[in-house]
């Protein structure tokens, strides 16, 4: 019997699918270990409760509460408040094949939704949006193969999207302007260099950038509500 | 006895509308009649008095923030050994809040006299806030810091004046409160990140 | 073409449908026939009419003109790549759209500027005042350093124009084509530089625009990430914190309880803390005793470290900062004080 070997298609294939396999093992592993931690926490083990929201508060703050109440503060504060919801609350978590970190986004994001409605704020997002985004949340628990990547993902395209779409509604050299300064973080020569100006107009130009940038903002959530 | 119950349910009355009952225990301006206030075993709360302290407090530092933006620091030294030798809220050992805020006016005398180059008034103070706040915590830290400060000034004067024995001890005493300020950073970076 | 065929002669005129395809010989005699007049037409401009009179077979074009005309093609479809005079070309033609578009949507105010860039647009002279008449031909001479197209460009405006935007603009081309920095009004100018102190971190952080600035970096994502100090410190207060243990829903909103029903519970609570309390102490004192009552203890404030209050990663410096330290120690402890009233009144 001659041995021939497999053409080399098929041994990348087979790869493929051995390291398919070994992540989607790894990844039932760690839902186990998150679904024991769950238990232990609706026992009454704080330390299980801490290392879940260790674990997942900080991929909340910087993918649903950030970007969505525009500052630091608030979203620090809404973080504290979602902690203190999810501790007096996780009694109420259900185990799904999503995992947790599903359930305590939608916690966050109704904690975000209060705090938009409460106070007025600089941002991008206002209560409507945060209204759908809850919406859409709770539909997701019920996504068996949603994941925290996927989630975290989705929550930070969305807020980049919301602030394309107003990008793309000014002057180009505005945009250009908020783009270099404000996102790239260039120095102000660096920016007046790129735009072919000097450092006082390009001042200048970024303040009516961004007075032009908030003003379409708004005009759009007017034309939405 | 009836004139307890009498008390009891007028004060009850008064409770009704949100009077503050407890508003009366601890004043520090002359005793009402129309309230009684438990003894002192029971636990401790936050109370108008520790309150009267901390605005007097913030007043005095405000005052001596003026005092010092005018080129004046023997003012605003007086204005704070006011609060530092002053009244305080009644408790042994005082509240931590009391403790932790002379110990930062502590520390700030320290300073002030030091540059006044009264040193060893500025230990004496420096003693004062260490002995307040035993704990290994930022206001303890503080005034590790402000020691090594004190002993670097006095090391730069004793070197100028030709005392290298002296000054070299100053320096060595500075290094060593530093790196207890240090020290004790580390270890309340420590203590709060612990699960 | 039927007016054509009556100027053609005789032997070229297309009397059967072979004419349509003229041969090389017929050609010739075509382009002899139709070859550059007095009129001074350009050899390549011929050459385009030819084509568009008799089919792009008859004429031929030299192969830079070909492709420039293909570059020029690419250009208006939007291809970024394009460069020369393909490039110009194209610039021209959206500065032609622009004009053309900014002629319906131009208040009035703007209409000198806008006769100037039609004026420099199509060549023309513009129909200006005098005093327009000196900008404009400022504008000329900057211009003519550079070409025109870049700088207006610079002006040109997509979507909604703020009549404060437009001075900025220009001055935007005024300064790409190396011109004088222009002058703003002092208002925007202190309000522009205010918010740049503010995004170096050298200003006071009173920008109006600031938190706008920060809203946008936060949708960006370009905001740091939580520090695991502040992260632990709102874990282990959340945990401390009593849970109150309760089913789904809001927390007891306090508006639909009636006000008899609270007034009943501050008359208990008032009863069972008046049983309790004693003689009252001469001098003041910090550590006010608390109720007997389990309950209400566990709600009152105690004193405590304000410790908790700062942040550990940031040590006190030697020197300022402790007016700064005491009113946030005030603050909150006022906070406490409030609570303490509330908790003993029985209300949360």
């Amino acid at each position: 019997m001659r041995l021939v070997a497999a053409p080399k298609r098929d041994q990348d294939d087979e790869a493929a699918r051995k390291k398919a396999e070994a992540e989607e093992a790894r990844k039932q592993a760690e839902r186990e270990e998150e679904r024991k931690l769950c238990d232990q926490a609706q026992a009454g083990d704080k330390k299980a409760l801490a290392t879940i929201l260790r674990k997942f508060g900080p991929i909340l703050y910087r993918s649903v509460l950030l970007p969505r109440l525009g500052s630091e503060a608030a979203a620090q504060d809404a973080l504290a408040d979602t902690y203190v919801r999810v501790v007096e609350r996780f009694e109420q978590f259900e185990w799904r094949g999503c995992g947790v970190y599903p359930w305590l986004r939608v916690v966050a994001m109704r904690i975000a939704l209060d705090q938009l409605r409460g106070r007025k704020r600089e941002t991008l997002f206002e209560p409507n949006d945060l209204t759908r985004a809850v919406e859409r949340a709770e539909r997701d628990l019920e996504e068996p193969g949603l994941d925290v990547q996927l989630c975290e993902k989705r929550d930070r395209a969305e807020a980049r999207r919301k602030l394309d779409e107003a990008m793309a509604k000014i002057n180009s050299r505005y945009a250009k302007a908020i783009q270099l300064r404000v996102l790239e973080e260039k120095t102000r020569e660096e920016a007046a260099e790129a735009l072919g100006v000097t450092v006082p107009t390009f001042d200048v130009v970024l303040h009516r950038a961004l007075t032009a940038l908030k003003k379409a903002v708004k005009k759009q959530q007017e034309a939405e509500a | 006895m009836k004139g307890r119950n009498l008390t009891i349910v007028a004060l009850a009355a008064t409770l009704m509308f949100g009077c503050g009952t407890l508003a009366g225990c601890g004043e520090t301006d002359g005793p009402r009649t129309d309230v009684v206030c438990p003894p002192t075993s029971a636990s401790p709360v936050v109370d108008p008095a520790l309150l009267a302290f901390l605005s007097k407090a913030k007043a005095v530092h405000l005052r001596a923030d003026v005092a010092e933006d005018d080129g004046k620091p023997a003012e605003a030294l007086k204005v704070l050994e006011g609060l530092v030798d002053g009244p305080r809220p009644k408790g042994d050992p005082p509240a931590p809040e009391v403790r932790e805020v002379l110990a930062d006016t502590l520390g700030r005398t320290a300073e002030l006299r030091s540059e006044l180059k009264d040193y060893e008034a500025a230990k004496r103070d420096l003693a004062r806030g260490l002995k307040l706040v035993p704990e290994r915590n930022l206001f303890r830290g503080r005034l590790m810091e402000v020691t090594g400060v004190v002993e670097q000034r006095r090391h730069e004067v004793l070197r100028k004046a030709g005392d290298d024995e002296g000054a070299a001890a100053a320096k060595e005493r500075a290094i060593e409160a530093f790196d207890e300020a240090v020290a004790i950073q580390d270890e309340v970076i420590t203590k709060t990140l612990e699960p | 073409m039927s007016d054509r065929d009556d100027e053609l002669p005789e032997e070229l005129r297309p009397d059967d449908e072979e004419a349509l395809f003229p041969d090389e010989g017929e050609m010739a005699a075509l382009r002899a026939l139709l070859g550059p007049s007095d009129d001074d037409l350009a050899a390549p401009d011929h050459e385009a009419l030819l084509a568009m009179t008799l089919g792009e077979d008859v004429a031929t074009h030299a192969a830079d003109e070909v492709e420039e005309a293909d570059g020029l093609r690419r250009a208006l479809d939007g291809d970024p790549d394009v460069d020369g005079a393909a490039a110009g070309l194209a610039e021209l033609a959206e500065v032609l759209r622009v004009t053309a578009r900014a002629t319906e949507e131009l208040p009035a105010t703007a209409d000198a500027d806008h006769e100037a860039l039609l004026a420099v647009a199509l060549g023309t002279e513009p129909e200006i005042s005098a005093a327009d008449r000196e900008a404009a031909t400022e504008l000329a001479e900057h211009l003519d350093r550079e070409p025109f197209a870049a700088s207006l460009r610079a002006a040109r405006g997509e979507g909604d124009l703020d009549v404060a935007d437009a001075p900025v603009l220009l001055a935007l081309a005024f300064e790409v084509t190396g011109g004088e920095a222009p002058t703003f009004a002092e208002t925007t100018r202190e309000a522009a530089t205010t918010l740049a102190d503010d995004l170096d971190g050298a200003g006071e952080g009173d920008a109006e625009l600031l938190p706008w600035t920060q809203a946008v970096r936060a949708a960006a994502g370009k905001l740091p990430d939580l520090d695991q100090m502040s992260q632990e410190r709102r874990i282990r207060a959340s945990l401390e914190a009593e849970p109150a243990r309760g089913g789904g829903g809001d927390l007891l909103n306090l508006s639909r309880v009636p006000m008899w029903l609270g007034a009943v519970v501050a008359a208990a609570a008032a009863l069972v803390l008046l049983i309790n309390f004693g003689a009252r102490q001469d001098e003041p004192t910090a550590a006010m005793p608390g109720p007997v009552v389990d309950q209400a203890a566990a709600e009152l404030k105690a004193p405590r470290s304000t410790a908790e209050l700062f942040d550990p990663a940031v040590p006190f410096e030697a020197k300022g900062g402790e007016s700064d330290r005491v009113d946030r120690i005030l603050t909150a402890r006022a906070s406490d004080l409030r609570n303490n009233r509330f908790a003993a009144w029985g209300v949360r």
